[in-house]
């Protein structure tokens, strides 16, 4: 279980991968590491190929980034998500506010 | 050393038996070849000086029975004649003899004639020792691949073997394969494909195989996403076998929408997606190491996302046909493969076989070959595992009492173990596992721990909320929150799940339809709707310290 961040390219994308189960035990990690970013973030990638699964309150913690990078001019991908895990975040409705693939 | 000496005169005998006992040997007597061949029996002498001529039974007679009473061991027989005539010494050695001396016998002759036969029957006495110890090896040998070839071959048991969108053709350079193919249906349709080539070929490569089927095998069944799974695989495979060896290797994740696939290629030639809408071939590189090499922490298991559509393929291969070579030991190479790949309107598999057998021709196979092709494809009902459901109905309950609420596990995990390892269970962990996950995290932190969801307003909202649940779990006492299960016993295929807390509960009136606010969405209350939408149906109690859950398994 862990949260790794990366920055791709120039156009300053911060991309956090969550490994194995994302719930609120990522919490403080998942903050850092969007709030700790040294340059100007323009985009974020989460990228969930390694997740196996997620809760409500990663649900709720996923809003927040989205609060803080500009509400609704934030631009965050979610990528490579397994089915369950599309599954819960379309539940949720979750396509309107994020561009999950 | 033992020497048997056979002849009629007296006097011969003594000359000879002087002779040969001052250098150490011991002699045994014969006055006739029927004498001889019983004491023959008798002694099993190392070598034999033999007469031709002797009344009752000749040498010439003599020898061959000598010969086939010595059978594999190896006696030489010395001929002592007078008769010098060449017919005569030429039957000496026709009849069985190794070697023949003139009589008066000149004992210094005889002896090193001795010494000389003593070193060729040391070195077949050896021959025989290893021939001996070599029948032993092979056996043993023999026993040992019978074994192992039960043990990877039920290894593989579990292989699905009838898909109909995939395409192979594997050919294994001797009897054990060190390329391996790997095929599990996605419990809600899809499908996985692994493809191996593991460092060398036969048994040693082959050994390799085992700890990737086994995880494939477990990993796949619970529908775990492909990237964790080749991850795992890495892990094992380091575990598991020597340094040296690693598996240059291909994972294919096809989803149920069969429009979708996933590759990740570590270490194996290009793979090629044929893509029949817009009529070209592109080529997927590997970008990764070889499983087996890097510590997990390094090894990097991000896979490429290709948009699958009907008709389109992809090709992978181990490096056995690009490294393949003909008689004159030219390599069929990547350029012949691009050459197959990038003719129009052709069956790319069936060309690429073709162009690598008259390539080849009867050439010797050096290594295992082995060509997959996976063709997009409409899942179809029966490609999904239902029709094996246990029908036997149960009920169990667990109890957890404050001194383990406070350890604050990770509940779903903890109980799933105890669920019955059956494919309706597997199929539907992750909906098993966000109910429970919720439920139990409702009555924990609102029934028992009384934390107020609404304090998420914001990100210090929830860091304060997760502190105040820290602290409140420290000091928890008298406490307990129970868990039924019960599966079948209402309605076939339906798990029930309860659970019960010793918290003072709240007004159930307050569950009332949230609307989904687009503009302004709360950071909490999702958790509640979420078991909603998975379930048939969800109860609370009248003092809203009981919930109830049912999850149809179908």
């Amino acid at each position: 279980m862990s949260v790794n961040v990366s920055y791709q390219g120039s156009d300053q994308t911060l991309k956090i991968a969550i490994d194995g189960r994302f719930d609120f035990s990522h919490h403080a990690a998942f903050r850092e590491a969007y709030e700790s970013a040294e340059t100007q973030i323009s985009s974020y990638e989460i990228d969930l190929s390694e997740t196996s699964y997620l809760d409500s309150s990663a649900l709720g913690m996923l809003l927040l980034l989205r609060d803080h990078a500009g509400g609704a001019d934030a631009k965050i991908a979610i990528n490579h998500c397994n089915d369950d895990v599309k599954k819960i975040l379309k539940i949720s409705n979750f396509e309107q506010l994020f561009s999950i693939t | 050393m033992k020497i048997l000496i056979v002849d009629d005169q007296e006097i011969c005998r003594i000359v000879l038996k002087v002779a040969l006992k001052d250098i150490g040997n011991e002699c045994i007597e014969a006055e006739n070849g029927e004498q001889a061949i019983a004491l023959f029996k008798e002694h099993s002498p190392d070598l034999v000086l033999l007469d031709v001529v002797m009344p009752v039974m000749d040498g010439f007679a003599t020898a061959p029975v000598i010969k086939e009473l010595a059978g594999n061991n190896h006696t030489p027989i010395i001929f002592l004649t007078s008769n010098n005539a060449k017919d005569a010494l030429k039957e000496c050695l026709a009849c069985g003899g190794d070697d023949f001396l003139q009589k008066p016998v000149d004992t210094s002759i005889l002896v090193s004639k001795i010494k000389a036969h003593m070193r060729t029957k040391s070195l077949m006495n050896e021959l025989q020792d290893k021939t001996k110890e070599l029948e032993v090896l092979h056996e043993t040998l023999r026993q040992e691949h019978e074994t192992g070839q039960h043990v990877l071959s039920h290894s593989l048991s579990r292989n699905l073997s009838d898909c109909k969108n995939v395409r192979s053709y594997i050919a294994s350079q001797s009897t054990f394969n060190g390329d391996i193919c790997l095929f599990a249906r996605k419990p809600f349709g899809g499908l996985y494909i692994f493809l191996g080539d593991l460092t060398g070929h036969g048994l040693a490569a082959a050994i390799g195989t085992i700890p990737l089927s086994q995880v494939f095998f477990t990993m796949t069944r619970k529908g775990k996403p492909a990237a964790s799974i080749v991850r795992e695989m890495n892990r094992s495979l380091r575990n598991f076998v020597p340094r040296s060896m690693f598996c240059a290797a291909g994972f294919i994740e096809l989803d149920a929408s069969g429009e979708r696939a996933r590759v990740w290629l570590g270490g194996l030639p290009a793979c090629y997606h044929v893509n029949a809408y817009e009529g070209k071939c592109n080529e997927v590189l590997s970008k990764h190491l070889p499983l087996g090499i890097l510590e997990n922490e390094s090894f990097n298991a991000s896979m490429d996302d290709i948009d699958f559509h009907q008709g389109d393929s992809l090709l992978l291969m181990t490096d056995g046909i690009p490294e393949s070579t003909n008689s004159t030991d030219e390599m069929f190479g990547m350029d012949r493969v691009a050459q197959c790949v990038s003719r129009e309107q052709t069956d790319v598999f069936e060309e690429m076989l073709s162009q690598y057998h008259s390539f080849v021709e009867d050439a010797p196979q050096h290594d295992d070959v082995s060509l997959l092709e996976v063709m997009a494809y409409k899942p179809e009902a029966d490609d999904i595992l239902m029709n094996d459901v246990s029908m036997f109905p149960w009920k169990t309950s667990l109890m957890f009492n404050e001194e383990f609420l406070r350890k604050d596990l990770n509940i779903a995990s903890e109980v799933f173990y105890l669920l019955p390892d059956r494919p309706e269970f597997a199929v539907h962990q992750e909906t098993i596992a966000t109910v429970l996950t919720e439920l139990f995290c409702n009555a924990l932190d609102h029934g028992i721990l009384q934390l107020c969801s609404s304090l998420k307003q914001d990100a210090e909202g929830f860091e304060n909320y997760y502190l105040m649940r820290a602290e409140r779990l420290t000091a928890l006492s008298e406490a307990s929150i129970e868990i039924k299960l019960e599966y079948g016993l209402d309605e076939p295929r339906v798990l029930d799940i309860e659970i019960i807390d010793s918290g003072a509960g709240f007004d159930i009136s307050g569950i009332t339809e949230r609307p989904f606010d687009d503009h302004a969405p709360s950071f909490h209350g999702r958790g509640l709707k979420l078991v909603e939408s998975l379930c048939r149906k969800v109860r609370f109690n009248d003092k809203g310290n009981s919930v109830r859950a049912s999850i149809r398994l179908a």
